[in-house]
Parts: C-alpha cells; structure tokens; sequence
C-alpha cells in the first residue's frame, strides 16, 4: 500500500485506519455466531443430505452409517404408498389454506390499522393466537376437539349456528368441489384466524409504512376507498405479501400437523433415519422450487407492473 | 381532521358525510367484535369444558356457565403434567436459553448491522437460509450431531492421528439447549436477529460516533450505548424468544432420554400419558375436559405475563417494523 505513494491526507488514511479496525470489530461480532451456523446449522444439513442416500445404525460406540444409494427415495416413491398420499394432500392443504390465510390476515390488517378507540386492546387481543397457538397446545386442542365427543359443538359453535353456511352455498348453485372447498373454509374458519396472528402483524407493519401522502392525493382526485384498496394499498404491500406467503409457506410445510412431516418423524421415531430424511427432503425441494417460481413471478411479472 | 381542512359544504352534504363515517366507524367495531369473539372462543370454551362436572358435560341446557363446578379435570391435568417437575425443567432449559439468545442474537446483529467487513454478504445469506430452511428438515441430524461435535471434521481427525477423541458429546445433556443459545443459532434465532438488524439499521448514528469520538471502542459502544437504546425491540425479541422456546417439542423430544421432560413435551404426549394412567376413557365426555384443563395449564404462564407485559409489546411491534 505504501509503495503506491497515494495522495492521501493523513486524515483519509487514518480514516482508512479506523474502517479496518471497524470491519475486524464487525467480524469479531459475528465470530460466535458463525461458529455456531457451522456447527447447528451447516453441518447438520449437509450431514441430513448424506442420511438421506444412506442407512443408519446407532450403536454403543456411537452412529454408523452405509450408503446405499438412491434406495430410500426410490422406496418411499414406488414401494411404499403412504408417502405419494402424504405428499399429496400435504400440498392440497396448502394450496388451500394459503390464499384464505392471506385474505383473512389481510382483512384483519385493515380493520386493525387506523385510528379508533381501543386501538390497543384490539390489537393485544388479536395478538393472543400468536402467543398461545404456535405449537402444541393448538394441534392438541383440535385433537381433542375433533376425535371426541365436542365436534359436532365446536364447528357448530365457530360457525355461529346463525348462518347456515352450507344452505346459502347450495343456494349459490356451485360446482360441488367449490363449494365442499367453500364450506369447510368458512367451517374453519377459527381456525384460519388463529393461523394468521403472525400474518397479521407483518401487513400491518406493511400498512403503516405507506406514506400518506399517497392517500392524500387520491382523496384530492376524487378516488372511493374501493379505488384507493386495489391502487394504493395492495401494490404498496406487494413486498410484505410476498413476505408473507413465503413465511406462511414455511410455516405450513414444517408444523408438526404436516402429513409429511408426521410421517417423516414417525419414520425418526422408529429409528430409520434414512428413509425419514429423504421424505423430509424430497418435499423442501419440491416446495423450494415452487417457491422460487412464485419469485420470478413476482420479479418478472408484479414488479415490472408496479415496481 | 379532514373537515376542517374541507370546503365548507352544505347543510344535507355535511349530514351524509358524517352518517357515512359513523356507518364505516360502526362496522369497524361490528366485525372486530365478531373476530375477537372468534379468537377468544377456544379459550373460553376449554375454561368452560374443564370446569364442568360430569353430569353438567351431558346436560345440554347449560351451554356455557356450568350448573356443577369441579376442579377433578384440573387435579388429573396437573398429576398428568407432572406440572412442577415439568415446569422447572422448561424453565431452567428452554426459558434460560430464551434469555441467552436475546443477548447473543443482539450480538450478532450488531455486526451485520453496523459493520461492513469481508464475507459479511456470504454471512448473510446463510442468514436468510435459516430463515427459509425449516428446522424439521436438520433437527434429527442435528440431534445425532449432539452426540460428536466437531467441527469440519478437525477433531475426528486428530482422534484419528493421537487416538485422543475430543469431540464432545452433549447429546442428553442441557447443554443441546444452551450451548446453541449462547452462540445465537437456537430455536429460530434467525428471526429474531433478523427483527434486531431491521431495528439498528434505522437507529440513528450519532450516538455512535460520539461515543467513538470520545474513544470508547466498539465493544464499549455497544454494551454503554446501542443495547441500552434498544429497549424497545428488546421487548418484541424477548417475548417472541420465550413464547417460541416455551413451545418448541421437536428438539426437548430428539435430544433427550429421559422422562424428565419439559412442558411443552409433557403435553404433545399427553393423550399416551393419560392412557397410561388409565383416565382414557374412548370418547366419554371427560376426556376432552382432561386435555383442556392440562392446555389451560399449559397455556397459563404465557398467558399471563402476555397480559402484563401486552401494552408494551403491541407498541414495540409497531415501532419495530418487522417487515423492513
């Protein structure tokens, strides 16, 4: 560096001083952190990708472990039935509680977002499913609430009894898969209102970032509310949607309700490591390409459009 | 606001305006209502269940207030729970860790917030991996892992070369729970630090600089002058780290051997222990009063200290601003 007989002040230099002491100070902070990614993270997952070609034992001296290939998913896709069944209804029940989980937390957002009495009561209240829903005590709750004798008071009770949702649908004259697809939504819809706490925050955290002055100007040219939703608000919240649908996604696909991670875990539980690992990763892998599409999508598509 | 910056405007038009605005104001509370009923159904009808006595389970005229109170459903959850033993155990493992982890990530953020070094992008992206990879898909690795620590494999070889096995292994120790916490990749750190990098990017520099300026070094920066500024995220990370500790079953269900287990455990298998304690009785009425008094239990501490800590929390949610 000297040999370059740069112009430098010896208060730029100095400057250059103080970075580089900073940046050493910023790789010191981060130091425990990146030891532990290596050791809870990165390894463990490179170790998983390896069980999932391989067989485990775990003996006195510790874990031994062959390879045998392709063997683990070749059985789970062709020799044993559950898993294709699992796979496909783990993604049906995404594909159907996403877009209500979205719609519903959306809804909440905007009802919460604003200025009105009881701001923060409401808030506080519609916050408690985060708090108390996320683990067991709700996969406990429907355990017991559907296999035993309250089913019949529970979603009669959730459904408020006073509408009939089923009749009104059949009024409606749907096709029968819409409209089963329609009652059991609304059947559970407790349900989906406690699955969108999180959802919900992250909208509204989107809401109050946009600036008001957009509003404003809106309100000058003479735009209704209905414009101001479908102009204003939802593309300024493409970002937090996109959020939002990856975070759900990752939530759906790991919670201990999942079909596939049921049985993957059942598959642990029973020792065989290998065939649990593979089921586990074939599926991320699915979902992590499904993801990714719906990102170029965004970027080629939404963006260009509104970005 | 807007009416006294709008145009005065005539008798009939200021009258439909304002019916108008108290109809949008009317619905407003018309549907959080509703959906607030919705939210605290399941709460109301599990304290409900679980106090109702057998014969006020079958009688139908008494939807809600039960007509015979019992306390007998809450003795059997407690008894199943092992509510003490268990609830020691969440705390000295999974809460302690909770605690750890607020610190350690607040660390960690510090540096990808504050800092611009070498590999720090590389850093980064692993950090949005962790966020993105869900915990399932390593934590079987990962508890075997437990069992022989090593890192990239330097350790195996040396025991290879002097046949002296460093390695640790912490599997079935609490250590699974602490040592992660103490470097900050615990149960989901990667949000919370995350939610901290979001907070000290938008803090204000100033401060900082001061501080350097009048000689005091990063560490002292920011142990006297960043950390004691953020008491606001400090209130989001911590709740969320001890709500999302206090209901994690995966890892206190891979890690361990013993029956000591935590909370969270004891009551993923509390259906097998009421079996074993022959209090299952098929589809009586009792049993989901049994599971509802020991989610109550469950749900009890979190619930509490939420409705203390609630005023504070909502606010430091929205002053965070977790989307970034």
């Amino acid at each position: 560096m000297s040999k370059m007989k740069s112009p430098a002040s010896p208060l730029r230099k100095r400057r250059r001083g103080v970075e580089a002491l900073r940046a050493r100070y910023g790789a010191l902070f981060i130091l425990p952190w990146s030891i532990g990614m290596l050791l809870f993270f990165l390894v463990p997952i490179i170790k998983s990708v390896y069980y999932s070609f391989a067989e485990l034992e775990i003996t006195a001296e510790g874990i031994a472990s062959h390879f045998v290939g392709t063997e683990n998913f070749h059985d789970m896709l062709y020799v044993d039935t559950n898993y294709t069944d699992d796979l496909l209804s783990a993604f049906s029940s995404l594909f159907a509680s996403l877009p209500f989980i979205l719609v519903v937390s959306m809804v909440l957002a905007l009802l919460l977002n604003g200025n009105y009495r009881g701001r923060v009561f409401f808030r506080g209240l519609y916050f408690l499913p985060v708090i108390l829903s996320s683990g067991v005590a709700l996969s406990i709750f429907l355990e017991a609430g559907t296999t035993h004798a309250t089913e019949a008071k529970i979603s009669s009770a959730v459904s408020f009894n006073m509408i009939d949702f089923n009749a009104i649908l059949e009024g409606l004259n749907l096709p029968s898969s819409i409209e089963g697809y329609l009652s059991a939504a609304l059947n559970s819809i407790f349900l989906l209102v406690w699955q969108s706490g999180i959802q919900t925050v992250l909208l509204i955290a989107g809401l109050q970032s946009i600036p008001d002055l957009l509003y404003e100007v809106a309100r000058v040219e003479g735009a209704t509310k209905w414009e101001e939703f479908w102009f204003i608000t939802l593309p300024m919240l493409l970002r937090t949607m996109l959020l939002v649908v990856v975070f759900t996604v990752v939530e759906l696909v790991s919670s201990n309700t999942n079909a596939v991670v049921d049985l993957a875990y059942n598959q642990f539980n029973n020792l065989k490591y290998g065939s649990g690992s593979a089921m586990l990763w074939f599926y991320y892998l699915l979902v992590g390409v499904l993801l990714s599409l719906l990102f170029l999508l965004y970027k080629r598509y939404f963006e260009k459009k509104w970005g | 606001m807007r009416k006294r910056t709008s145009k005065p405007a005539g008798g009939a038009e200021k009258i439909r305006k304002r019916s108008i605005f108290l109809t949008a104001r009317a619905f407003r509370y018309y549907m959080l209502i509703i959906i607030g009923y919705i939210v605290l159904y399941p709460l109301l009808f599990m304290i409900s269940t679980a106090l109702k006595s057998n014969d006020a389970l079958l009688d139908v005229t008494y939807a809600w207030l039960p007509r015979y109170l019992t306390g007998e459903w809450f003795s059997i959850a407690y008894d199943s729970l092992n509510f003490v033993a268990a609830l020691q155990r969440t705390l000295t493992l999974q809460i302690l860790s909770a605690l750890v982890e607020v610190f350690s990530c607040a660390v960690a953020a510090y540096g990808f917030a504050r800092f611009r070094f070498r590999g720090r992008s590389v850093a980064m992206f692993f950090l949005i991996l962790s966020l993105l990879i869900p915990t399932s898909l390593y934590s079987m690795s990962l508890s075997v892992n437990y069992r022989q620590l090593d890192v990239v494999g330097i350790l195996g070889l040396f025991d290879r070369l002097t046949g002296i096995d460093l390695r640790l292994n912490i599997f079935n120790t609490n250590w699974t729970f602490w040592l992660p916490s103490l470097l900050g990749v615990g149960v989901r750190s990667g949000m919370l630090i995350y939610i901290y990098i979001q907070f000290f990017a938008g803090l204000p520099r100033e401060l900082e600089d001061a501080a350097y300026v009048d000689g005091a070094g990063p560490l002292k920066t920011f142990f006297r002058i960043a950390l004691p500024s953020s008491s606001v995220v400090i209130v989001t990370v911590t709740v969320l780290s001890v709500i999302w500790h206090w209901n994690e079953t995966a890892l206190s269900s891979l890690c361990f051997l013993t029956d000591d287990w935590p909370l969270s455990v004891a009551m993923a298998n509390i259906f097998q222990t009421l079996q074993q304690q022959g209090h299952w009785m098929g589809s009586g009425p009792e049993t989901p009063s049994i599971v509802f008094a020991s989610i109550l239990f469950f749900v009890m501490i979190p619930l509490v200290l939420y409705l203390i800590l609630q005023r504070r929390f909502i606010k430091s949610i929205d002053r965070v601003g977790i989307t970034g």
